[in-house]
């Protein structure tokens, strides 16, 4: 049987200016926060802009939170999952990749997106959070990353591990395609 | 057969490695969310249950705050990489530092907070007594040990005041929080005793170290300063006397009205006088207890506080960037110790990014023995950097984004978190001190850095973000003009720092949020221009009036209205239109009686004795029955006055108080003591029996307690 992972943090990469402001996506998530029976079970978005590095501004939601993020490497929009992913471990980062995606077409839709902001497509950073289940270790890894390689349909070896041995268990994505 | 799904949860197969106490305590924490989930648990009992394990409900739907205790803020860099890790995996990857040294999550759902709790409990760190009418988190100096200042070294008494009364008995039972502090010296800021429960401040008296004790000092709606209990207590004597107030405080504060249940209105009712003879005649009576010096000997023995390297001496060359000069200035002050140096690390409105914080451990390890301390302006402190090492440890800070100047100066705003996620908040501190915080780096760069003014800004009158002992404070609040509601401050002017604050600001004026920034600015320009000598912000208040003071800022006060300036009735950082939402707030906890835990506790073990019974673990199933049993008892013996740290013998008090004279229906207390006087057994018959008795027995108390209560 699979472990249950259920918080999967998939983050595309944006060029963004140095210091970015982030204000317009108040007004954003203000708006998206309002709509009613969405997927994402929307909470209420938090404010983190003043943070040089962090969750910059932040919409909560019971089955995901998304993110403009300004955690290192840099901004990028990120869509963490919290529950309803099911099935193979491969099924699940599936899942992950395609609620991101969602989110993300859905933000870059939204007319008060900063015009200097640009996605860099096929940059993606991947994140397992949750140590219990899968600590930052060789182990682990050998499990999630043909998963999570199928799931962006890139070879395993395309995957490359992060380095810090502190952090969670992460890969960075550098694709033409993803 | 299936397991019940509110089954009693032990974690000794995954969570072993941790202390025995600890995992138990998580065990039945997990166990009651459970049971609270399947509606067992009386609503008003599971909220205060919650809040003493630090859970806490947001203003938002669904989601909880996690405040973890982090006693005088000593934190090491093991503890705050498991806090980094636990946010980021939990809450949105952001730790924050609270003005009482704790840290906290935001954002977190309560099914996560067992597996939050244990792994800090892997690192000796307490969520318990976070929240709730408890003795909340005990703060101290920051600087204890190093600074040049202090009396003495205040760290392991505050320690051992905060271990001793964690989970004691005597402290379970008040209608609100109570809040001590340690503070090394009189007259700067740090411990802030003048605003606390107990305010300790070190004194030595004939080479005898002690402490001058102040009583009933607090914040909130409104503020007291606190009273001089004594002007010397021998150190020894600190522990009792804080269980002696504990108890006085318990049984005589204030429990329905929870506007007036802080310790500071029973003195204000009592009169000291009568508070300190009920405190003495308490005193006089508690039965000696190793811990009183147990706690301190065990804190002296454990606390170590030393350098990771030897002392040294800064060479500045002379092309070093000004932005390391400026940080220089603003963020390191030397230590006593000749050749080290205290470095606070700003954090802005006290946050911190995990993989900032995992980072900043790694960094303390590399110039530290990686021991840091959370302030009370809420930043991190990192001691004994020998003084050689400071650019290297700038340049460090700078690769993670925490090396801006400014710690303790204009710019290091405390705010609360206000309507971000406060049930009570009205307005948004936490906007307002960010967008103070940019201008500050723009539009107030020429006073950001001025070190003769604080800004402090809480989202209501509670005063969390501590507005009455700024220079400048504001507090959230709102003005109506033509049907429409706008978001403003409320000007607090003249409160201190000093002298463990040693006065409050008052009001002076509503300031529209959209004003507040200009403000600032016009007051510190006052200041500037009316300040005699080396007068502080306070003096001059004092000196000029609040009336002239009111005069400087009269055009800002002025709300236009909506058609006029449709922004101003909007919140600082928040491009909606405002509307007020207040909710029951947490801050004041649920007040539940403490006989009320003990009887929830009786039915919790008396369910685990009916599980174990099923399974054939018959001794198992019969002791849980007769604990459950005297559980039921003790709460009983509660309420006629008899606390569990008498360490009375419930047996003979059940019989003497409830038995003989009639007031427990008697053949359910004559199984008890039947139980009591045969002991343990494993007979299968027998452990049916004393399950089957100790329902009975439980129903009774619950009902002899409910006729006591009026319920």
């Amino acid at each position: 049987m699979e472990t249950d992972l259920q918080r999967i943090d998939v983050k595309l990469l944006l060029d963004a200016p140095p210091a970015p402001n982030l204000d317009p996506f108040l007004t954003i998530f203000d708006r998206w926060r309002r709509m009613e029976d969405h997927a994402c079970d929307w909470v209420d978005l938090a404010d983190y802009a003043h943070m040089a590095q962090g969750p910059g501004i932040l919409i909560a939601g019971k089955r995901d939170r998304y993110a403009v993020n300004l955690n290192l490497p840099g901004p990028g929009l990120l869509t963490s999952t919290q529950s309803g992913l099911r099935g193979s471990l491969r099924e699940r980062f599936a899942e992950a990749l395609r609620r991101a995606r969602e989110l993300n077409a859905a933000l870059l839709a939204e007319p008060e997106f900063p015009a200097d902001f640009k996605p860099r497509t096929g940059c993606w950073e991947i994140f397992v959070n949750d140590r219990l289940a899968f600590p930052n270790s060789g182990g682990a890894d050998a499990r999630i990353r043909p998963a999570a390689a199928a799931a962006f349909g890139v070879s395993p070896a395309s995957l490359a591990r992060h380095a810090d041995p502190l952090g969670r268990l992460g890969y960075s994505l550098r694709a033409r395609r993803a | 057969m299936a397991t019940p799904t509110f089954a009693p949860i032990d974690t000794r197969k995954t969570w072993g490695h941790l202390p025995s106490g600890a995992r138990e305590e998580i065990d039945v924490f997990e166990t009651e969310l459970r049971r609270a989930r399947a509606g067992l648990v009386d609503d008003k009992v599971f909220t205060e249950f919650r809040l003493r394990h630090g859970v806490y409900g947001q203003r938002q739907d669904r989601v909880q705050m996690q405040r973890i205790k982090i006693p005088m803020g000593m934190v090491s860099a093991e503890q705050l990489t498991a806090l980094a890790d636990v946010a980021e995996e939990y809450a949105v990857g952001v730790l924050h530092v609270t003005t009482r040294q704790d840290f906290q999550c935001h954002y977190v759902d309560i099914g996560d907070t067992p597996n939050l709790m244990r792994r800090l409990a892997a690192v000796g760190v307490t969520t318990k007594e976070a929240c709730g009418n408890v003795v909340r988190n005990v703060t101290a100096c920051p600087r204890a040990g190093v600074c040049a200042d202090e009396v003495f070294d205040v760290t392991p008494y505050a320690r051992a005041m905060a271990y001793f009364l964690l989970r004691h008995p005597d402290a379970q039972n008040f209608g609100r929080k109570f809040k001590i502090s340690y503070s090394g010296c009189a007259e700067h800021a740090c411990g802030l005793g003048r605003m606390h429960d107990i305010g300790a401040i070190a004194r030595i008296e004939n080479g005898v170290k002690g402490f001058q004790v102040l009583v009933g000092g607090g914040l909130g709606s409104l503020p007291h300063q606190a009273k001089l209990y004594s002007d010397f207590l021998p150190a020894e004597e600190m522990l009792p006397l804080a269980q002696a107030i504990s108890r006085v405080f318990a049984k005589l504060g204030e429990k329905k009205n929870r506007a007036k249940a802080r310790m500071k209105f029973l003195i204000a009712k009592l009169g000291l006088d009568d508070f300190k003879r009920l405190v003495e005649e308490e005193r006089g009576k508690l039965p000696a207890d190793p811990r009183w010096e147990n706690e301190l000997a065990e804190a002296m023995a454990i606390y170590r506080d030393e350098p990771l390297k030897p002392p040294s001496e800064l060479e500045l060359p002379a092309d070093a960037p000004e932005a390391l000069r400026r940080w220089l200035n603003g963020n390191v002050r030397p230590q006593k110790q000749r050749g080290y140096s205290t470095i606070g690390v700003m954090l802005p409105l006290g946050d911190i990014a995990s993989e900032q914080a995992r980072r900043l451990a790694q960094l303390s390890l590399r110039f530290t023995t990686g021991a840091m301390r959370a302030t009370v302006d809420q930043n991190l402190l990192l001691r004994w950097v020998s003084n050689a090492d400071l650019p290297a440890l700038y340049a460090g800070l700078e690769e993670i984004e925490l090396n801006e100047a400014g710690a303790g100066l204009l710019k290091d705003i405390v705010a609360c978190p206000g309507t971000d996620s406060c049930k009570l908040g009205i307005t948004s501190s936490r906007g307002l001190a960010a967008h103070l915080h940019r201008s500050f780096s723009n539009g107030l760069s020429g006073i950001a850095d001025r070190a003769d003014l604080s800004i402090k800004i809480s989202g209501c009158f509670n005063s969390c973000g501590q507005h009455h002992i700024a220079d400048i404070g504001f507090f959230g609040s709102v003005q109506r003009k033509q049907n429409h509601t706008a978001p403003v401050f409320q000007l607090t002017a003249g409160g201190s720092l000093r002298n463990n604050a040693e006065s409050y600001g008052l009001a002076v004026g509503k300031i529209p949020s959209q004003n507040v920034e200009k403000a600032a600015a016009r007051l510190a320009a006052f200041y500037s221009r009316e300040k005699q000598g080396d007068e502080t912000f306070s003096r001059v208040v004092e000196r000029l009036g609040k009336a002239r003071l009111r005069q400087e800022l009269e055009d800002l006060m002025l709300l236009p209205t909506l058609d006029e300036a449709p922004e101003f009735y909007k919140d600082i950082r928040q491009p909606w239109q405002y509307q007020r939402s207040i909710g029951v707030g947490e801050c004041a906890g649920e007040v539940v009686d403490q006989a009320e835990f003990m009887l929830e506790d009786a039915d919790r073990i008396h369910f685990e004795a009916t599980l174990d019974l099923d399974e054939g673990r018959f001794a198992e199933a019969a002791g849980k029955a007769f604990e459950a049993n005297k559980k039921a008892a003790d709460a009983l013996l509660f309420t006629k006055g008899l606390w569990l740290s008498d360490k009375y013998d419930t047996v003979a008090e059940f019989r003497k108080l409830f038995y003989e004279p009639d007031a427990f229906y008697r053949p359910f207390a004559e199984n008890f003591f039947r139980a009591a006087q045969e002991g343990a057994t494993a007979d299968p018959e027998k452990a049916r029996l004393r399950v089957e008795e100790a329902t009975l027995f439980i129903e009774a108390a619950q009902g002899v307690y409910s006729q006591a209560t009026n319920f």
